[in-house]
């Protein structure tokens, strides 16, 4: 595997049947330190764009490469492996467990992650992260006693758990109040400043704001700005 | 996955859908009754039938004959025949009447078998060294010559009574200490059963009286010949114990015949062993279709494992523990449940149907019994799970970007 760090997306194109496209020869490619957000309608092929970069579904046509890998001759396993080692999700909904406290969620990841050794190493993880997006005197509510604003970013400390290279967002802000839309977007702004790659798909505006790269994307075909 | 973060994850779980696993216990547990109650049946049964019938004394017995001359040296070659377990002089029985009238029909006196060991109703068996006592049958069908009439005497009755039979021209009085069950199909219902040492007194005396060989001596081709029993290990090799002792030029006759129907119970037996197959069959289909309906509606749940980067060997695991834990928890349950089961109402309609036959059994809980339970409930939730885990593989993950 070669050291460069990317997703980069050649040609894709994702058909649903024979009639419908949801992508059509859509190139693109993200590295550490960017911050890329793609806007759209409804039904303009955003979220086929994510599950595709996120290696959640497969492309019709085209290559998904990830630090140098095609993804298209990889097995499940070395897929889930690159979702666990260099992809974060941060969801719409959260997707958190309820029967766990928030930083046992931030702890999943890192359940099937070799590289911790011991749950206590898992906890201390997790705690850094629960502090690193604030929640530190949460750390040990379940999400239902959490507001959607802590939610997401309990959501967002798991995205970190395995310390990925890129983070992948699907309308992050869309269950949020403005006052958390803009936390939430600060928080995942200081994350590309620091190294990791922040790929953002959403309706809200105020994601333009924090872009490095603005690209919209419609009837399934990608363009910048 | 280390074993505390399995544990995190299958309490979330089981928290998350409290009311189906409850569901799912309480079947498991009914399941767990159900498989044990039969396994608690079907052990002993297939037991009594493979060790008191297939496996009956008289299923491993045959006599041989052996000139005077050879006796010795035949018996050396019979003792040291692969498999038999015991040679001992035949004692052949007598025909005798009661003349204190009690009795009026003819009866079979003779001693028991060695090993034999009969089912005593009433009173007691007899020791060894005692004398002038008998067992009886526990129910008696005495024809009545001068009333042309059969009548059933209950054997207890006669217990502590004295018999008094007419033997070959001289009388022998005993007295009842005891009745056995007739269950045994070694017991025809006209024995009237003494000691061993008993039995040779009498036969010694009748061949003395006669000076004729009355017990274990015969003529033939002007050679006398003495009669052994020859008891095999067990009775699958009896025939080629007969065999290897005939082709050593020993006159073998399988003299001993079971006076009884063994194929209804080996027919119950294989029911038996239907009804535990197909009992797990059935229990098999239900928890595949509980884990299934259960995956269904936790396909967000899995996808969000998918996404996080679980493999399907992880997933297998979760499930795998998850439902491990719920089988444990219904199998102590059920256990219990059975416990109580096998004590209120199997055993007390066993006892009433079997208690006083050969077949006689206890349904209990026994460690292969649990064995058989664990291994099933194990093996039926691997099973389970394998094939749940294979339909998860096609859950989408998009679902995970729909909003909810």
């Amino acid at each position: 595997m070669a050291n460069n760090k990317s997703i980069t997306l050649k040609n894709i194109t994702k058909q649903y049947g024979s009639t419908v496209t949801a992508l059509n020869d859509v190139s693109f490619t993200i590295l550490p330190n960017e911050f890329k957000v793609i806007m759209g309608q409804s039904g303009s092929g955003k979220s086929t764009f994510l599950q595709i970069t996120g290696l959640l579904d497969s492309a019709t046509t085209g290559k998904v490469i990830i630090n140098g890998s095609n993804t298209e001759s990889l097995s499940k396993n070395e897929l889930a492996k690159i979702r666990m080692k260099t992809l974060g999700f941060v969801f719409q909904s959260f997707h958190l467990n309820p029967n766990m406290r928030a930083y046992e969620n931030v702890m999943m990841p890192m359940f099937i992650n070799p590289e911790f050794t011991s749950k206590s190493q898992m906890e201390k993880r997790a705690k850094e992260l629960i502090d690193r997006v604030g929640l530190s005197e949460r750390s040990t509510h379940y999400p239902g006693e959490l507001s959607g604003g802590e939610q997401q970013r309990v959501a967002i400390a798991r995205s970190l758990a395995n310390d990925p290279d890129f983070i992948l967002a699907d309308e992050p802000t869309g269950n949020l109040d403005s006052q958390n839309e803009k936390s939430v977007f600060d928080l995942l702004k200081q994350l590309s400043t620091e190294g990791k790659g922040v790929l953002v798909v959403s309706h809200n505006d105020l994601a333009k704001e924090y872009a490095d790269t603005l690209y919209t994307m419609k009837d399934g075909v990608l363009k910048e700005g | 996955m280390k074993i505390s973060s399995l544990n995190l994850l299958v309490k979330s779980s089981i928290k998350r859908n409290v009311g189906k696993n409850i569901f799912f216990l309480v079947f498991l547990a009914f399941a767990v009754v159900l498989t044990t109650v039969t396994v608690s049946v079907m052990l002993p049964f297939c037991d009594n039938v493979e060790n008191k019938l297939n496996n009956h004394l008289y299923n491993r017995m045959f006599n041989v004959e052996i000139p005077s001359s050879t006796v010795d040296t035949a018996i050396k070659k019979v003792n040291d025949t692969h498999h038999v377990q015991d040679v001992y002089t035949y004692l052949d029985s007598m025909s005798v009447s009661d003349i204190t009238g009690t009795l009026e029909s003819e009866y079979t006196m003779c001693s028991l078998v060695h090993e034999a060991a009969p089912l005593i109703v009433d009173g007691r068996l007899f020791r060894d060294d005692e004398r002038n006592v008998a067992i009886v049958p526990d129910n008696i069908r005495d024809y009545s010559q001068s009333q042309r009439k059969l009548k059933n005497i209950n054997g207890s009755d006669l217990v502590g009574k004295q018999l008094t039979f007419l033997t070959e021209g001289d009388d022998y009085t005993v007295t009842v200490v005891g009745t056995y069950s007739l269950s045994d199909p070694m017991f025809t219902g006209k024995q009237i059963i003494i000691p061993e040492q008993e039995m040779k007194s009498l036969n010694d005396k009748i061949q003395l009286e006669n000076n004729n060989s009355f017990i274990d001596d015969e003529q033939y081709d002007g050679e006398k010949k003495s009669i052994f029993t020859v008891l095999v290990d067990n009775h699958s090799n009896t025939d080629d114990v007969i065999e290897n002792i005939s082709n050593q030029g020993i006159d073998c006759h399988k003299a001993y015949k079971l006076n009884f129907d063994t194929a209804s119970y080996q027919v119950a037996a294989v029911i038996l062993m239907i009804m535990f197959a197909l009992l797990i069959v059935m229990v098999f289909v239900a928890v595949s279709a509980f884990v299934n309906n259960h995956i269904k509606s936790r396909t967000v749940e899995i996808a969000m494992y998918r996404a996080l980067g679980y493999r399907s060997s992880n997933i297998f695991i979760i499930l795998f523990a998850e439902y491990l834990v719920m089988g444990i928890i219904a199998l102590a349950f059920g256990l219990g449940i059975s416990l109580i089961v096998l004590q209120a109402t199997v055993n007390p309609y066993l006892n009433e149907f079997l208690g006083q036959t050969i077949m006689t059994m206890t349904a209990s809980i026994t460690p292969i019994n649990l064995l058989v339970m664990v291994c099933t409930i194990i093996l039926i939730e691997l099973l389970a799970c394998l094939i749940a885990t294979k339909k998860t593989n096609v859950i989408k993950l998009m679902i995970l970007l729909q909003e909810r």
